[in-house]
């Protein structure tokens, strides 16, 4: 039997950038994160990639030491709409080079306890 | 444009293993080459630590990555369009792997660096790939037709194997004597009243017009771009050209695409969300020179201001007016007051949208033969005096008129002509008063100053 849950519309934002971006002397990543922290977004995860290429086209991959400084990094952060846009413009800012995506999600709150 | 503009947008994700092999390259290798040849926007690839997917066998990281066989996903953010055309190949190669694709709103896609537009960006990336396109043998007539619904004004001309032959804009069908006036009042005029209906049927080419081929009207010469030579040799281009669109061919002579000004345009504005603080980041300065320190986006708009600009009053005879409006080198003619407040903006289409439904067939006239050099003298003459609404310029005006202050930046006006998709910009003082214009065209000239910075 499925139980019944509570859950409410949200958004995951997801962030495309290189692990060499940095704002303000510090990786863009951590600040990501740390504003991730202050705005009380219920979640945020940091994915390291070992291959890709973003808008510029450099390609960058671990399997040569070579182009392994600046490996893609995928941020994503789940919240409720109000919050992913409270927050939406300071990432705007922070982003220099990169792609910032949007997609609707359902974000479970609990099942119920049913007797 | 083939990176991602704002908006709609795909994630297709791809699960497969690492250990998975492509004629001898590792498979996720292989496929990313495939996605940064094809030009998609970005592709990323991560390592899970364990999993299993269509293939059915556990994949498991084994610690030591040379060795591993952990299942790696690819993420690839691209047009849906593009990613579409892509299916077919990818699937080919990951022989039954696992493949997912989810919509999403790009926010933002930016390759801007701190200091300006990256100007080196190939035209690869953001011209537009999906472009209609006609054979040698095509009949003029259903050139015309199809340019008539095409959201480009030209069609480019190939051959059987895809290879660029020429252009048939909608100058070569009006020299060619196929299409009475420019695409816009065209269109405009088929959806008007009934008698303009048909005066534009009239001088439209009937079905029993002599039979011509796209290979007899196409122009020949036409600039070409290479799909590695940067944004800013193509803005150089268009401006000194005066060109709306370039096609893009590869060194086999293959179309590849078509760039346009929009394309440009799309480029330069890095972000739809610039954040209030940000946005207020201008300089309320009326100089017209670029200023120290700043990105080329950053300047004011000034700079590329254009002073020489058609003005009537709104009590301007109507006549009068028309007669400005086909002389002037923008076609358009700014309405203003004495203060020079802008009141209004004509086009020719705007004209023949607010015009009394019996003058409409003879403006046509005059319009076709002013277009067609036949009319040795002004068209006013033409034009038979109807008693009606139009009398003055204020008559005919659009005033709807979007105008920017000269306090803005280049961004914010290619922002503005984007999202009002106007082409050209009267540009205001904080009084209000007229000062120039804008256009599409000028602002490209952004990218050629981003280039001398470095």
């Amino acid at each position: 039997m499925s139980a019944p849950y509570h859950s409410l519309p949200g958004k995951r934002l997801r962030l495309f950038v290189g692990e060499s971006e940095m704002w303000q002397g510090k990786p863009l990543a951590q600040v990501v994160i740390e504003q991730a922290r202050l705005h009380h977004i219920r979640g945020a995860t940091v994915v390291r990639g070992i291959e890709g290429f973003g808008p510029e086209h450099h390609l960058s991959t671990e399997r040569l030491p070579d182009v392994a400084v600046n490996l893609p990094l995928i941020i994503d952060l789940v919240d409720t709409n109000e919050r992913i846009e409270a927050i939406l413009p300071i990432l705007d800012r922070m982003l220099q080079r990169g792609t910032l995506t949007v997609s609707p999600v359902e974000i479970i709150e609990g099942t119920e306890q049913t007797a | 444009m083939s990176l991602l503009r704002q908006g709609k947008a795909q994630i297709l994700t791809l699960y497969l293993g690492e250990s998975d092999q492509w004629h001898g390259t590792s498979l996720y290798v292989a496929l990313l080459q495939v996605f940064r040849e094809a030009g998609c926007a970005g592709a990323t690839v991560t390592r899970a630590v364990a999993g299993y997917g269509a293939g059915g066998r556990l994949h498991e990281a084994t610690g030591w990555h040379w060795s591993s066989d952990a299942p790696v996903i690819i993420q690839v953010v691209d047009q849906p369009e593009r990613l579409r055309r892509l299916l077919p190949q990818v699937q080919g190669m990951i022989q039954g792997g696992l493949l997912t694709l989810q919509e999403v709103e790009v926010l933002k896609y930016t390759h801007a660096r701190r200091s300006g537009v990256s100007s080196r960006l190939p035209v690869r990336q953001i011209m537009e790939t999906s472009v209609a396109t006609v054979t040698l043998d095509t009949p003029a007539t259903m050139v015309v037709e199809l340019l008539l619904q095409a959201p480009f004004r030209v069609m480019p001309v190939v051959d059987a194997f895809n290879h660029f032959c020429g252009i048939v804009s909608t100058g070569d069908l009006i020299t060619a004597g196929l299409l009475p006036l420019r695409r816009g009042v065209v269109r405009t005029a088929q959806e008007l009243d009934t008698s303009t209906r048909e005066a534009i049927a009239t001088i439209l080419p009937g079905k029993d017009a002599p039979v011509r081929t796209a290979q007899e009207i196409m122009n020949r010469q036409i600039h070409t771009l290479r799909p590695d030579q940067s944004i800013r040799e193509a803005a150089r281009m268009l401006i000194d050209f005066q060109v709306r669109n370039i096609p893009v061919v590869d060194a086999n002579g293959i179309l590849r695409g078509l760039l346009t000004r929009v394309d440009l345009l799309q480029a330069i504005r890095t972000s739809p969300l610039m954040s209030p603080e940000a946005r207020s980041a201008t300089h309320p300065l009326s100089s017209t020179r670029p200023l120290p320190g700043l990105a080329p986006q950053q300047q004011p708009i000034t700079i590329y201001l254009t002073t020489e600009v058609a003005v009537v009053e709104e009590e301007t005879p109507f006549a009068e007016t028309v007669d400005l409006l086909l002389t002037s080198p923008l076609k358009r003619v700014i309405v203003v007051d004495a203060e020079r407040h802008v009141r209004g903006i004509i086009s020719d289409v705007d004209v023949l949208a607010r015009m009394q439904e019996a003058g409409r067939p003879s403006f046509l006239t005059t319009l076709a033969h002013f277009t067609h050099n036949t009319s040795a003298r002004l068209p006013t003459g033409a034009l038979r005096v109807v008693h009606g609404q139009a009398r003055v310029a204020a008559d005919v005006m659009n005033r709807q008129v979007v105008t920017i202050a000269s306090t803005a930046t280049v961004q914010e006006a290619i922002d503005v002509m984007l999202t009002t998709r106007r082409k050209l910009l009267p540009v205001v003082d904080a009084e209000q008063c007229l000062l120039g214009t804008v256009g599409r065209t000028d602002v490209l000239r952004v990218l050629l100053e981003s280039g001398q910075e470095r």
